[in-house]
């Protein structure tokens, strides 16, 4: 048997019986592993600390639909820990149809566990069709854009929404997203109505975002299931995420070896790399 | 008129649209404010438009018995059980605040087919991608020139260092991988992203000037 | 008058003596101005800053009221001493203005009732601020009330010269590139770009074969420039088709790219004198749900296995979904986004990837049109002088002469 051709051979079903057995066994090995919070997800932190005492509200939108609600619940989870800890007002809303019932999920968790209270501690307002338009929207009149809470409760009666005429009276803005919604919020958002702005993003859109972060006009970006994690560190409150990162690990080590293994190949054998692609 | 009319909506709206950023008066942003609002109104209709091609479409192709007609048949049961549940509202109809839930706290046939039907689909496609990435990794990524190869090392250093099992390895890996995030990688975003800038410009000029009518549906 | 003459220097001195403390006991008040650059909701509060450090847990509150009524005052702005100083406000005051001042934006009226909400201030009309000093033991000092000032909004934005400018460098660079392409449209290289070249190898295959072509449009919506020349492509791709008489399909995830793709395809088809061969049913509105679309997709893949798969527009994760699956068909694949997330799956599943600009320059390499063509130079033209900027920029600043990036900034 040729080892090498099996080793550049290997079935794709086999590649995914491999990942799927690495990944469920990681969450029988106990191991701890340890967990070293970025200093973009501190910076989320400190800007959600900062506001403690001053009565300013965050303003959280669950831009992700449930499939991507692994990756961006816990990032959520987190963060809605820290503000409820800090006391900091917290109002919640939507970009995506699919996001409200997500939001509504993760906030009743969390406000359950915390003993916050809907209209006093936190409020959803819900989904509005348009992104670029509701951000510009909110940014012009928060009360035009979200006159009412999910519930029908006038914004202008509710305690996190009585003094915000506008995004720039957020304290924070923070977007959780998979999709593009980082960029209107940033573009329409940000550089129009000068509000500081955070992030939660799955991994594969975190590299876009370094050249705002170094320029200042990202503040705070958690990354992935692995920010999520880093929050998590910071909070003290280990939950999903942190479960989630030994088997994370274990498939990234598990790709990175087949990468490895076809490239130890490939290169060692001239038939192999005299062969186009 | 039907290529006039358009070309004339695009280059008053777009002249408004880039004349309004210069002009800090309330008068300028009220007016922004009601353009906003006229666009958030004609969004929400265009949802309209997609739903009456979706059901005409598989309507058609049930009538016809044309190939994956079962598909489509499945799709407009589906379709109408959603509309038929969101409609029932939890039994406060159309017209009445968003129910979740009943007093008992039994979720209404809306929320029950949104979490145990369409997040568990979502989340089982978005599952896929990690196998589908394993699988591409394996027989595609191959340093065959210097550039691929640097390019192999750099991703191999940032799969590894992004999860704790980095740390653990070495303490260097996770420093390592938030340089190469911080410097090459924002350096090469930012160029990226002034030429697109550039290119979103110009297209955007072309489309406000009428060179560019493509959004018309032809030439 | 001798006596007068020698009193009055010492008249003068003792009125000095007099003043001096007093000048000393004086505090420095409060200046309200009009906010510049502005929709007329804001006021510019300015006040000298001490000259020595203030003891830490000083703080400033700035109280409004409507000139009208100065005893009625409302909370317009607190801020800790050392905090917000003139050179924190370069759009106001230019770069290096120091801290010799405090300047404070407010946009907070006075409520009209005892409860009521904070609101906006009303252009045009008259308000006063009254300054108060807190100290950290909580003893609070009046630094003074200002004279009444009127916030207006101001027809032009002076902070975004810089930006206008920039644009009609820009446009005018386009209007003259335009104007030199119509007389010398052979002067205008544009070098090859691969992907575009396949396009139609790709069609050609699938003729050979007898199997469709499929078109998967991305995520975003029209009014993304990805898929304006997304919709580019596919008209010169629905020509060949309609020439060869090939199965075609069209997959959209958004109601209104579907409306345009088929008239797109329809006028193709048209061009190419072959109406009779237009299909309505080609062109599918599949889902707005970016998991559904692929999943939809890959179903239509699996089950016509297409020759070719064209990829053109703004893509998510469902990229690799569906190129894999299209990989796993045995198609050829092109694809061209400008979502660089996704290129690196897009490079290793596909034949020939488009990557941002190549994509955006579709409409112009196809075409040949001049004026397209004289867009991308207009391009490649402002890339330079940015990269001669960025250079000159960085020299500049390096040296301690931040001219050129200060100019730059946005505020």
């Amino acid at each position: 048997m040729n080892v090498r051709r099996l080793l550049t051979g290997i079935d794709r079903r086999v590649i995914y019986l491999a990942l799927l057995f690495v990944i469920v066994g990681a969450f029988y090995v106990p191991l701890d592993l340890p967990i070293r919070p970025a200093k973009n997800a501190l910076a989320v932190h400190e800007r959600i600390q900062a506001l403690k005492g001053t009565g300013r509200p965050i303003l959280l939108s669950f831009d992700f639909d449930p499939g991507s609600e692994a990756e961006l619940a816990p990032q959520a989870r987190a963060v809605l820990h820290d503000a409820f800890d800090a006391k900091v007002p917290v109002v919640a809303m939507t970009l995506l149809q699919n996001g409200q019932d997500v939001a509504r999920g993760v906030l009743n968790d969390v406000a359950a566990a915390r003993g916050a209270v809907e209209g006093k501690d936190y409020v959803l307002l819900g989904y509005k069709p348009g992104t670029t338009t509701v951000i510009l929207s909110m940014g012009q009149d928060f009360r035009d854009a979200f006159s009412a809470d999910v519930n029908g409760r006038p914004t202008a009666e509710l305690a996190p929404t009585r003094d915000v005429r506008k995004l720039a009276d957020f304290g924070y803005v923070m977007s959780f997203t998979s999709t593009g919604a980082w960029e209107s919020w940033m573009i329409f958002g940000h550089e129009r109505y000068r509000f500081p702005l955070g992030l939660g993003l799955t991994g594969v859109l975190a590299p876009d975002t370094f050249p705002f972060i170094a320029t200042g006009q990202i503040q705070g970006m958690l990354a992935g299931l692995g920010g999520a994690a880093e929050y998590e560190a910071i909070v003290s409150r280990p939950d999903a995420a942190t479960r989630g990162m030994r088997p994370q690990s274990a498939g990234h080590l598990l790709i990175a070896l087949f990468v490895i293994v076809a490239n130890a190949v490939y290169l060692t054998d001239p038939a192999l790399r005299a062969k186009k692609r | 008129m039907k290529r006039t009319v358009p070309l004339i909506v695009a280059f008053t709206a777009g002249l408004f649209g880039c004349l309004v950023q210069y002009v800090p008066h309330a008068a300028a942003q009220d007016a922004l404010s009601a353009a906003v609002t006229w666009d958030r109104i004609i969004a929400a209709f265009a949802a309209f438009l997609g739903i009456g091609s979706l059901v005409f479409a598989h309507v058609r192709r049930v009538e016809r018995r044309q190939a994956g007609w079962g598909y489509s048949a499945v799709l407009l049961f589906g379709f109408a059980l959603m509309v038929v549940a969101g409609l029932y509202n939890g039994g406060t109809g159309p017209f009445a605040a968003e129910v979740n839930a009943y007093p008992d706290g039994t979720p209404t046939p809306m929320t029950w087919l949104f979490r145990y039907v369409l997040k568990p689909a979502s989340a089982t496609m978005f599952s896929i991608l990690a196998f589908f990435m394993a699988s591409a990794a394996y027989r595609t990524f191959r340093a065959r020139t210097v550039s691929a190869a640097l390019l192999l090392t750099a991703a191999l250093i940032v799969m590894i260092g992004r999860v704790p099992v980095g740390a653990w390895i070495s303490p260097a890996l996770p420093e390592l991988t938030q340089w190469l995030m911080d410097v090459p990688n924002a350096a090469v975003k930012r160029a990226i992203f002034l030429g697109t800038g550039l290119g979103v410009i110009a297209t955007s000029l072309r489309i406000v000037f009428g060179v560019e009518r493509a959004y018309l549906g032809g030439d | 008058m001798p006596t007068n003459r020698r009193a009055a220097p010492a008249l003068v001195a003792l009125l000095v003596a007099l003043a001096l403390p007093a000048a000393a006991r004086a505090e420095p008040g409060p200046v309200l101005s009009d906010y510049p650059d502005d929709d007329g909701k804001a006021l510019l509060v300015e006040w000298p800053a001490p000259a020595a450090a203030e003891p830490a847990g000083t703080k400033y509150d700035i109280e409004i009221a409507d000139a009208d009524a100065p005893d009625r005052t409302g909370p317009a702005a607190k801020l800790p001493a050392g905090t917000r100083y003139a050179e924190d406000l370069p759009e106001v005051y230019g770069f290096g203005a120091g801290r010799a001042r405090y300047a404070v934006k407010i946009d907070r009226a006075p409520p009209a009732a005892e409860g009521d909400a904070a609101a906006d201030l009303t252009p045009g009309r008259s308000y006063v601020v009254l300054l108060t000093r807190i100290e950290p033991d909580g003893t609070r000092t009046t630094l003074g009330r200002s004279a009444a000032a009127v916030p207006k909004g101001d027809l032009f934005d002076t902070r975004k010269i810089n930006n206008i400018v920039f644009l009609l460098l820009f446009g005018g660079a386009l209007v003259w590139l335009t104007e030199q392409a119509r007389r010398n449209p052979e002067g205008m290289f544009v070098r090859r770009i691969p992907g575009l070249e396949a396009l139609d190898e790709a069609v050609g295959r699938a003729t050979e074969m007898g199997r469709p072509v499929f078109f998967v449009h991305g995520l975003a919506g029209i009014s993304s420039i990805s898929t304006v020349a997304a919709v580019n492509i596919l008209g010169k791709v629905g020509e060949k088709i309609a020439e060869y008489g090939t199965a075609f399909r069209v997959t959209n995830r958004d109601p209104v790219v579907m409306a345009i793709s088929e008239e797109t395809v329809k006028e193709s088809y048209l061009r190419a004198g072959r109406p009779d061969l237009y299909r309505d049913e080609s062109i599918v509105y599949v889902s707005d749900d970016q998991f559904a679309y692929a999943a939809a997709v890959e179903g239509m893949m699996v089950r016509e296995k297409p020759a070719s798969n064209l990829f053109f527009g703004y893509f998510f994760a469902e990229s690799l979904l569906l190129t894999e699956t299209g990989a796993a068909t045995g198609a050829i694949q092109i694809a061209g986004t400008d979502a660089y997330t996704q290129l690196p799956f897009f490079i290793t599943t596909c034949d020939y990837t488009l990557m941002g600009e190549e994509l955006y320059a579709a409409s112009a390499y196809l075409s040949r049109n001049p004026k397209l063509l004289a867009s991308l130079k207009t391009m490649d033209a402002g890339k330079a002088a940015i990269l001669a900027y960025l250079l000159a920029g960085a020299l500049l600043t390096t040296l301690g002469v931040p001219f050129l990036r200060n100019l730059a900034t946005v505020f």
